[in-house]
């Protein structure tokens, strides 16, 4: 589709940027209570092999993204509504993202500026960033990158040295085993985790196609890590309860520090890694969701369909819920169970597993017309 | 030489053949061709002491060296001449081998490369019964003497700058870099003003598709006039849609060489002292020569000091506006509360107030520099009533709107690179109207419209934003920071690299 290639580094910087995107501002896996931390190290786990799966399905055609996948596996009949699925999946995780991201600036910033307003004003830059295709794209992540994780390394220092470190707060460690693995499968195997599907649309582009998956699996665990050691630091400061309650922790956590009556009110760190990540992560799916709709429908020149695509984002995003604690209890609630798990771990195994059949089939079929 | 004057003057056209046999009717035909100008000077004259023949010298009064005329053609071809040491030879080789004691001489035989000659500055001899002429190239205008560059100054470093003179130019370019690899290729553009432009690299270290590419659009270029460099950077300019410099220009030989001896590509224009530097990436335009000869530490300080000038002349009423407007709560208490005292008799809100004051300064800054010389003093005094202690007496502005105004206006002043300060003003007014409609959140919006505009520039093929995205390790040394000479052993990645196509030759990491 695009001439445009990406190299590892930059694929690294994305897959940063994709999976800290909203997950490190927001309390992740807080159901396991002052163990969050370990689950999110457990859900990892999960997360590792089912991007091996999707790896195992890039390296077997490494030229197409998902969308091709599914139409080679399952054929065009079949394939073709499967993969429309995808598309739709990924502009509505686009569209959930970007309302997250906005809804958090009315919070730390903004309370009397219209939702309508801040999504328009994203929508309108992010559109911009397509408009000039994935190699640019890559490029401004990999500028951002750097300041980002340095943000996010501030932070967390900033935090420490403000003496509100509490570590009574993560104990016990490890009380409840059962309550870990709940919270870990599948809430975090799907997010951020299982959010990683998007970049089968995207190893195509990678120039070094042998190092892809292991650079994505390295950007993962890194990832893992940095969201662990940001939820050690929310709840080790404002307590597990906190944590719990409050719509954004680390914006809490961060709103607390004041050193030497001078480094006060820094939380604006806090919303600068948000709007980072979330610009980032908003664009990643729409983008992945354009691609996918131009080959689908065959469209010549897919920058064609970024400014209508975008109005459809802008709009769904407003309307995806009626407020921000439905928004909330839906993508706690029903998305992981009803749309995550099919599409981010069901039917890339059964794909996975249809084409390891097909490979043996073939091969018999090849060995037996060999011998015969 | 492509021949120019067939293009477009029809007169010219029909006497664009060889030259005729005899002398007066050739005289006659340049007279009516310049149309009996008045500056041009046809000297007739006898040539020979046995058999003297006609002769007629040809050139414009002002353009050609008048004592080298006199001294090495008419004294030589009326004086010393002795045609009796002439042997089998044609009369010209003669003249040529044994009269002329002048350098560069080129035969014509075509009324083309006759007018070309004069109009250049150069000397025509023509001899009765000969349709042959030659070319003295006896060019002897008034120049410009070299003088320290007055737009690129610098504490310690060479003083001198360009001139308006090509030769000039390319000489002290020479004179910096003995190398036999360095080309200079000439090219001559503009249909009317027929301007000489010259790209000099260096062989072999300058990426042969750059130059190429250089090449290229050079030879693309149709235009009726170059007066200066500027014509020719936005003929051949990557983008044309951005507010951003793609070409870096300088007057300063010692930039010019050592962007030569990176590998970047210079383009000469004839009749300006500033030379262009291709391919010219965002890194260029905060560093100033001066930082290599300083030493290493103190030029890493200097030069983040200037990318902090450099983001306060961008950003300084932007985030003023937004914090006092948007996100008081990011300031500890005292601090709002004093501002908002300062500004209880102002009747404007923060941006318009700021608006007021940055408009107030552009004025005085571009009134500076139009205005005559003799007046100067006036801008100084009026500027610090302006912007100054009277505003606030008027309620006009607070006087931390002042002090705002007064750092941003400063801080511009730093950027090395007047371009590229005068980009960075323009947006700066785009940034603040975001800023103080959506607060912080305007502001990163527009940061990261402009990233990404950065990211998708391109000069001569290679990424404008190269080498921070594409993120190029060892590029770093001279980038942010200034590694000591030891250090910047190697050339920078992209320039050096020598690969046909454009979109793949930007690899870092392979």
């Amino acid at each position: 589709m695009e001439n445009a290639r990406i190299n590892v580094y930059q694929l690294f910087c994305l897959i940063i940027l994709l999976e800290l995107g909203s997950a490190v501002i927001v309390g992740l896996g807080i159901k396991a209570k002052q163990d969050a931390w370990i689950a999110v190290l457990v859900g990892l786990i999960g997360g590792l092999l089912l991007f091996l799966v999707y790896g195992s399905l890039h390296r077997q055609f490494p030229d197409l993204p998902l969308t091709g996948i599914i139409q080679r596996i399952l054929g065009k009949f079949l394939g073709w509504p499967v993969a429309f699925i995808y598309v739709i999946y990924f502009l509505y995780i686009a569209a959930r993202v970007l309302r997250d991201m906005s809804v958090m600036i009315v919070v730390a910033w903004l309370d009397r500026t219209p939702l309508t307003i801040l999504t328009g004003m994203s929508v309108l830059a992010i559109c911009y960033v397509l408009h000039h295709g994935i190699g640019v794209l890559a490029k401004t992540g990999e500028f951002f990158c750097p300041f980002y994780l340095f943000s996010i390394l501030l932070s967390l220092l900033l935090i420490l040295f403000s003496g509100l470190v509490n570590l009574e707060n993560l104990r016990p460690v490890a009380e409840d085993w059962k309550r870990i693995f709940v919270t870990a499968y599948p809430l975090i195997l799907t997010f951020p985790f299982g959010e990683m599907i998007v970049f089968t649309m995207l190893l195509p582009y990678v120039r070094q196609p042998k190092a892809a998956v292991k650079t994505g699996l390295l950007a993962m665990i890194f990832s893992a890590l940095i969201l662990s050691a940001a939820i050690v630091m929310d709840i080790a400061t404002v307590g597990e309860n906190v944590v719990g309650r409050a719509p954004f922790p680390f914006l809490a956590t961060l709103g607390k520090v004041d050193i030497a009556e001078f480094l006060q009110r820094i939380d604006i760190i806090a919303v600068f890694i948000l709007i980072v990540g979330g610009f980032f992560k908003v664009a990643i799916f729409f983008y992945v969701a354009l691609m996918g709709i131009s080959s689908l429908f065959q469209v010549k020149k897919p920058s064609r369909l970024v400014y209508p695509m975008g109005t459809i984002l802008f709009f769904l995003s407003l309307i995806i819920a009626s407020n921000f604690s439905e928004h909330i209890q839906e993508g706690l609630a029903i998305v992981p169970w009803v749309v995550h798990l099919p599409l981010q771990v069901g039917v890339p195994l059964f794909l996975w597993m249809l084409s390891l059949l097909t490979k043996r089939f073939n091969k018999r079929d090849q060995h037996l017309a060999g011998s015969a | 030489m492509r021949g120019f004057f067939h293009k477009d003057n029809q007169q010219r056209k029909e006497n664009a053949n060889g030259l005729d046999t005899s002398l007066s009717k050739n005289i006659e035909r340049i007279q009516e061709i310049f149309y009996h100008s008045s500056d041009l000077i046809i000297r007739e004259i006898q040539i020979g002491k046995t058999e003297p023949i006609k002769a007629g010298i040809i050139y414009i009064e002002g353009l050609a060296d008048l004592p080298s005329i006199h001294d090495y053609i008419m004294e030589s071809l009326m004086l010393d001449m002795d045609e009796t040491n002439r042997k089998q030879q044609n009369y010209f080789d003669f003249i040529k081998q044994q009269v002329l004691t002048i350098g560069d001489i080129a035969y014509i035989s075509d009324f083309d490369s006759l007018i070309k000659a004069i109009l250049n500055g150069g000397a025509v001899i023509l001899l009765d019964q000969q349709a042959q002429g030659i070319h003295a190239k006896a060019k002897g205008w008034k120049d410009r003497d070299i003088s320290e560059p007055h737009s690129q100054t610098l504490v310690r470093g060479p003083r001198e700058g360009f001139t308006e003179t090509f030769s000039t130019n390319t000489s002290l370019i020479r004179r910096k870099i003995k190398l036999p690899d360095l080309c200079l290729e000439t090219y001559t553009i503009g249909r009317m003003t027929q301007t000489e432009v010259g790209i000099m690299y260096i062989k072999g270290t300058a990426g042969e598709h750059i130059v190429q590419e250089v090449r290229k659009r050079i030879r693309s270029i149709d235009m009726d006039g170059v007066l200066e460099s500027a014509y020719i950077e936005e003929m051949i300019q990557d983008h044309s849609l951005t507010p951003f410099p793609t070409i870096y220009n300088t007057e300063r030989p010692d930039v010019v060489a050592a962007a030569l001896l990176e590998g970047r590509v210079a383009i000469l224009t004839q009749g300006t002292p500033f030379v262009l530097v291709v391919p010219a990436l965002f890194n260029q335009f905060y560093q100033s020569p001066e930082d290599y000869y300083h030493r290493a530490d103190i030029s890493t300080l200097i030069r983040l000091l200037r990318l902090l000038a450099l983001f306060i002349a961008f950003l300084g009423p932007s985030l003023y506006v937004a914090i006092t407007t948007f996100h008081q709560e990011m300031l500890p208490t005292p601090l709002p509360v004093g501002l908002a005292a300062q500004r209880e008799g102002i009747p404007f809100p923060a941006f318009v107030e700021a608006l007021l004051m940055e408009t107030t300064f552009e004025i005085l800054r571009e009134a500076g520099i139009r205005m005559p010389r003799a007046v100067g003093q006036a801008i100084s005094i009026v500027g610090t009533v302006v912007i100054g202690d009277a505003a606030v007496n008027a309620g006009l502005a607070s006087p931390a709107m002042v002090i705002v105004v007064s750092i941003t206006a400063i801080s511009s002043f730093i950027i090395p690179s007047y371009d590229m300060s005068i980009s960075i003003r323009i947006l700066r007014f785009l940034i603040m109207a975001l800023a103080s409609s959506f607060g912080l959140f305007g502001i990163f919006v527009g940061i990261f419209a402009l990233v990404l505009h950065l990211c998708s520039l391109s000069s001569f093929g290679v990424p404008y934003t190269a080498p921070f995205a594409p993120f190029i390790v060892s590029d770093q040394r001279d980038a942010l920071f200034r590694f000591p000479q030891l250090g910047l052993m190697f050339r920078p990645h992209l320039i050096r690299r020598t690969k046909k196509k454009h979109s793949t030759f930007f690899n870092p990491t392979s």
